[in-house]
């Protein structure tokens, strides 16, 4: 290739780049997070554990009741200091809000304290629509780019 | 098993959902009709079981009341997981023009 034919193509795209770089290199969503994923698959476990007791008396189970919530609690506050992750934070707080009684999986823990006991058909298709809102949450996070794919990270980090 | 006629309840549903439409968006009639009948037609199934459950006696009108408020969260998650990959998509399209740029400047300069 001619010496002038490089300069114009490098020169195009340096303009591209540099027009990249600085129009909208900020980001639109969070990337990939192995510990985000593996909580929320946890704890999809852990909630259809408790909703499976939830037939038999509230007093039996306060204990692993406080302890799950906590831990959905937990994973909520960290989504919400992962930067760019508004969306997922959002459809956290659809299955729990900061106060553990309201969102799909707190107002259910709710209604069981307040009725003592769940009935098993009810138990049993709550159970579909909790599973449906953590699938939801995991293949989101499943699809977010990981950062360490990626020949820009390479790029940018030289 | 108690008797119930799902389709006319069904029919009634969406008869109250384009009433609905038409008293609260005056200016988004149409659009908030077809959002609303779509809605409905993703949750038939679901409802169709659950008010044969509640007929039965096997739900209490509180669980009824849950699950339906908990199928309203999911349809709002499902909408927040089609932005979030409309906004992964974009990225990819990012990373893709930053790859270009990339090998494209490696190929053009020997390094």
């Amino acid at each position: 290739m001619k010496p002038v034919l490089i300069k114009r193509s490098l020169f195009s795209l340096v303009i591209a780049a540099a027009f990249f770089l600085t129009g909208c290199n900020k980001g639109l969503i969070a990337t990939y997070d192995q510990y985000a994923y593996t909580q929320t698959t946890a704890l999809k476990v852990d909630v259809l554990n408790l909703i499976d007791k939830s037939t038999e008396s509230y007093s039996k189970h306060v204990t692993e009741v406080e302890a799950v919530t906590s831990d959905l609690k937990k994973i909520l506050e960290y989504e919400k200091h992962r930067p760019l992750d508004g969306i997922t934070l959002r459809m956290w707080q659809k299955m729990i809000d900061e106060t553990g009684e309201g969102g799909i999986v707190g107002r259910y823990l709710k209604d069981w304290k307040e009725h003592d006991k769940k009935l098993p058909d009810m138990a049993n298709e709550y159970k579909g629509q909790v599973a449906e809102g953590f699938d939801m949450i995991a293949e989101l996070e499943t699809k977010k780019i990981k950062s360490s794919d990626s020949k820009v990270q390479t790029f940018l980090n030289k | 098993m108690a008797q119930i006629n799902f389709a006319e309840i069904f029919e009634k549903l969406k008869e109250d959902i384009a009433n609905l439409a038409s008293s609260t968006l005056k200016n988004y009639v149409n659009d908030a009709k077809t959002d609303g009948l779509k809605m409905l037609e993703s949750m038939k199934e679901k409802l169709q079981k659950w008010t044969q459950l509640l007929a039965d006696q096997k739900l209490t009108t509180s669980d009824f009341e849950l699950l339906v408020n908990s199928q309203k969260d999911l349809i709002e998650m499902a909408c927040l997981k089609q932005a979030g990959l409309a906004a992964i998509r974009v990225e990819q399209f990012k990373s893709s023009l930053f790859n270009l740029v990339v090998d494209t400047i490696f190929h053009l300069i020997p390094l």
